[in-house]
């Protein structure tokens, strides 16, 4: 190396190399501690997950203390929130509601968004210190002790640790509980994906709809033409499952934004002991095995009207007509069979996932949900006769489906934590 | 003897009746039936008072036409058979 360039090199080290955006290294005696102060309510899922995304971050970062307060049956908790909403000017009216210095956090969405934000904020505050507005409005001016993690430092008048749902980690390994007539159930089995399988099978043995299809298909078998048998039944089927799939999928973006409210839950939990108890009554007060034979004036209409769809010249017509009868009857039948969806999607919402995971749940319970229709549909296509179900599976999953509505109604008021997957 | 089937093209239980009356005519070639649709709200479903709350509903009448016999909802094989043999003997 030349003379000139070892100058050069000098006046580059002591003059450039300090300029440039280094990541200090920060020994971690030089780390501040950061408060983290967690309001947060019992039963609520997206406190669940910012609970195990907080409790997983202070096992990498030994600098943070989170203080949880549950505010949904701890009123003084909720004052001490409502005073902090106050001193910061902020909307405290939801939770999860999170404070890291003077920095708010209103709900939690994602490790990957919410999550990001609570740890490049933390990292500030580490390296750089963050005032602790909050410290002055808790009880005696206590101050956050060292080396204590959430689950050590409920220095105030949060619950137990038994009342905060758990996450995936925290699960208790015990979800046992006994039915009387059934025995011991162990809900750790219980998967999204099976649950999701489950209740689409008892929800589609719900003959609410069925009457309509079997009178369709009873028309269609009279029709010369295969083709066209084929695609009036198939779109009215396809259609059917739509008006489904866009009800649920309605419900499901209503209850991201509301699932947050105890309310709901204990809601939907009062739906699913309506619709257990509905399954039930039906199952005692209903012929064993017949077709209970009511008004027939509904009936008769709707017959009228699909003999008018059938009849009509032009195929694209019929094809419309179709659609506008499927999206008419299942509407209608559509309170019939609500509360199975309803608390499906209530369970879904809660549960921790990528956004089209959602919908492709959605679609696995529609496909479920129909296959009894498409069997009935195909299996008339291909024989050219009518075949029919017997009333023995169809009251089978009506006792399966009315005690586990009962259970997932117990489960969401006092066992909410067993219902999330994720 | 005659059988007055009664059901409804949008009642399961009367689709699955179907197959079993059509083995049952197979196996007793000497009895006849005939379906009456319940919506078309024939004269003889008033005729027989058909207003039970289930469907499908099989009347067995004599020679005289009178009824011996009603039968509701899904009915084993057995038991129309059974009910069919004790009359012929």
């Amino acid at each position: 190396m030349t003379k000139t360039m070892r100058i050069l090199a000098f006046f580059f080290a002591i003059l450039v190399v300090p300029a440039l955006p280094f990541q200090p290294i920060h020994a971690q005696s030089d780390l501040h501690t950061v408060p983290i102060y967690f309001f947060k309510s019992e039963g609520c899922p997206h406190c669940a997950k910012e609970a195990f995304f907080l409790s997983q971050l202070a096992k990498e970062k030994p600098h943070i203390r989170i203080v949880e307060f549950e505010v949904g049956l701890n009123p003084s908790n909720g004052r001490l929130l409502r005073d902090i909403g106050n001193l910061l000017r902020k909307d405290v009216s939801g939770v999860p509601f999170t404070i890291i210095g003077n920095k708010t956090f209103s709900g939690f969405q994602s490790t990957e968004t919410t999550g990001k934000e609570l740890e490049w904020h933390i990292s500030i505050c580490e390296t750089e210190g963050c005032p602790d507005p909050i410290a002055q409005l808790l009880p005696n001016n206590s101050t956050i002790g060292e080396g204590t993690h959430s689950d050590q430092s409920h220095s105030f008048e949060t619950k137990s640790d038994d009342s905060i749902p758990p996450s995936s980690e925290q699960l208790s390994p015990d979800k046992t509980f006994t039915v009387p007539f059934i025995g011991t159930l162990n809900l750790k089995h219980l998967s999204l994906p099976i649950l999701t399988v489950l209740l689409a099978l008892i929800d589609g043995f719900n003959p609410c709809a069925l009457w309509i299809l079997l009178f369709l298909i009873s028309l269609l078998l009279g029709m010369k033409q295969r083709t066209k048998m084929w695609a009036l039944g198939s779109v009215f089927i396809a259609s059917s499952a739509g008006v489904y799939a866009l009800f649920m999928v309605a419900w499901l973006n209503i209850l991201f934004f509301i699932s947050v409210l105890p309310f709901v839950r204990i809601a939907v939990a009062a739906l699913a002991f309506i619709a257990g108890g509905c399954h039930l009554y039906t199952l005692l007060s209903k012929p064993a095995n017949g077709c209970s034979i009511v008004s027939n004036e509904k009936r008769t209409t709707m017959f009228a009207r699909v003999r008018s769809i059938l009849e009509r010249k032009s195929f694209i017509l019929s094809l419309l007509g179709i659609v506008g009868l499927a999206f008419a009857v299942n509407l209608i039948e559509l309170l019939c069979s609500a509360g199975i969806p309803v608390v499906y999607t209530h369970i879904l919402a809660t549960t921790n996932l990528p956004t089209w995971r959602y919908y492709l749940y959605i679609l696995l319970y529609i496909l479920v949900f129909m296959l009894d229709d498409l069997l009935i549909f195909i299996s008339a296509m291909v024989l050219l006769r009518m075949v029919g179900v017997t009333t023995k599976y169809v009251r089978t999953a009506q006792l399966i489906g009315g005690i586990i509505m009962i259970l997932i109604g117990f489960f969401l008021i006092w066992k909410p934590e067993w219902l999330l997957f994720g | 003897m005659h059988v007055l089937k009664i059901g409804a093209v949008w009642c399961p239980a009367c689709l699955v009746m179907r197959p079993r009356w059509a083995l049952i005519e197979k196996e007793f070639p000497n009895i006849t039936t005939s379906y009456l649709e319940f919506d078309e709200a024939h004269p003889l479903i008033h005729a027989y008072n058909v207003n039970e709350s289930v469907l499908p509903v099989f009347i067995f009448l004599n020679e005289e036409g009178e009824e011996i016999k009603r039968m509701n909802g899904e009915v084993s094989k057995e038991a129309i058979t059974q009910f069919i043999t004790s009359q012929q003997s």
